[in-house]
């Protein structure tokens, strides 16, 4: 991650960086439905 | 019912809007403290409902002690053991719920569990150290709610060192939208490498150890990487929560399927343990010996150093034989590389070490060797051993 507060991103890069976010969040939302728990039984 | 952390209910994101809500926009740092702490607290309470006034007595305890262990006062070291003996009772009860319970005092588990009580025990072991020795001034109330129990760190981690957390800006730069994207970016990572990767992973392939013969071998290597993805993804939400709301919270993890020997793999595993570990156990340790042997067997120390603190880091993370010798078969790794890399400095000089080091076939093995070790030394806690006996 860029602590650079001056970077700038081009409105495709914003766009393909959004879509990817919504992607992984609908997919992990969908499969976190089964029941699993979220939490490391081991620590 | 002892509670869990779960990060998959709608209180923790509720409460997660809520901070970033609130500190997002504030300036000043005493009111930035405050909300901080406010959101805190009030996360645990969720869980904890009125129990919650049981934590704060807690942080008031703690609070308490720490300005205590700030003053040079002789009977300060008997505090600071009267301390560690509680912290580790409570340590106990929170790793053997089933000890509480014979001891009648079972009442206590569901509040250890809903501050996840191990870690929040080595931020107070850190913030205690680091006050008595007199590295930084001791924490306020509210301080001392925002360094031991931050609600992203609660359960999993990372643990931050009470020199990072008092060192950081009080009031961060403004948010930019970048900054903004690549937080939620770096969220919505771990909520894929746990729900969609893991998740993959483990009901495609792992069968909890209970096939044997060459797929055992093939399951060693996926529950290594399973646990792997599953575990840095809480450590990729906390650090992405934690810069949408201008929290310093460390990096945890740093590729360390590529290491090439164990003293690098816990340069880039759990790094924030690992070096807890070297804070607070190895390097005292360390010190402490040379010092009554007058700088004399340096390997020696350094090998008791690392049994001792690995040993210790094993029932850390449960109090049971099988994390004992996981922890032993680590603290072995990384005696053999402690003690190889002396050998090989003494028989090839530092600049025939470092010719060494950048050949990349030698590089390959090491980290093939270094992967299948950890991941072998994994398959003692995933293990069915109660199957057994």
């Amino acid at each position: 991650m860029s602590d650079d507060p001056a970077i700038k991103l081009t409105w495709w890069q914003w766009t393909y960086r959004l879509i990817k976010i919504v992607l992984m969040i609908v997919a992990a939302y969908w499969l976190s439905r089964t029941g699993e728990t979220f939490f490391y039984q081991g620590f | 019912m002892i509670p869990t952390i779960d990060l998959a209910t709608k209180e923790f994101w509720m409460t997660m809007l809520l901070a970033v809500v609130l500190l997002t926009p504030l300036t000043k740092a005493t009111a930035r403290q405050y909300v901080f702490a406010a959101v805190n607290i009030m996360f645990i309470s969720l869980i904890l409902h009125v129990q919650v006034l049981w934590v704060l007595a807690g942080v008031l305890c703690i609070w308490s002690g720490l300005r205590i262990l700030a003053q040079p006062k002789p009977w300060r070291l008997v505090l600071m053991f009267v301390g560690l003996l509680i912290a580790l009772v409570l340590f106990v009860f929170n790793k053997r719920p089933d000890v509480s319970i014979a001891l009648g005092v079972g009442g206590v588990n569901p509040i250890l569990a809903a501050v996840g009580y191990s870690y929040a025990m080595l931020r107070i072991f850190d913030v205690g150290r680091v006050v008595y020795q007199g590295g930084r001034p001791s924490p306020n109330p509210v301080a001392t709610i925002n360094y031991i129990l931050p609600f992203h760190m609660l359960a999993a981690g990372p643990i931050q060192s009470y020199e990072d957390f008092y060192d950081q800006p009080s009031v961060p730069d403004p948010l930019t939208p970048v900054q903004a994207l690549e937080g939620i970016e770096r969220i919505a990572l771990g909520l894929f490498k746990k729900f969609v990767v893991a998740f993959t992973i483990q009901h495609v392939f792992l069968t909890d150890f209970y096939v044997t013969g060459p797929y055992m071998l093939f399951e060693v290597q996926m529950h290594y990487i399973w646990l792997f993805l599953d575990f840095s993804a809480y450590s990729d939400i906390a650090v992405g929560i934690g810069k949408l709301m201008g929290i310093h919270t460390p990096e945890n993890f740093d590729k360390p399927y590529i290491a090439r020997n164990m003293i690098d793999f816990w340069d880039r595993w759990h790094i924030s343990l690992s070096l807890w570990i070297r804070r607070n156990m190895f390097i005292p340790m360390q010190l402490n010996m040379a010092r009554k042997t007058g700088g004399k067997h340096p390997l020696l120390i350094a090998t008791f150093a690392f049994t001792v603190a690995f040993l210790l880091c094993g029932l850390w993370h449960n109090v049971s034989w099988p994390f004992f010798f996981w922890g032993a078969m680590h603290a072995v790794g990384l005696v053999i590389t402690n003690t190889y890399r002396y050998w090989l400095t003494k028989k090839l000089g530092s600049k025939g070490v470092k010719a060494y080091r950048q050949k990349w076939t030698y590089r390959l093995v090491a980290q093939f060797l270094t992967f299948e070790y950890v991941a072998f030394s994994l398959l003692i806690i995933g293990y069915p051993w109660k199957e057994l006996f």
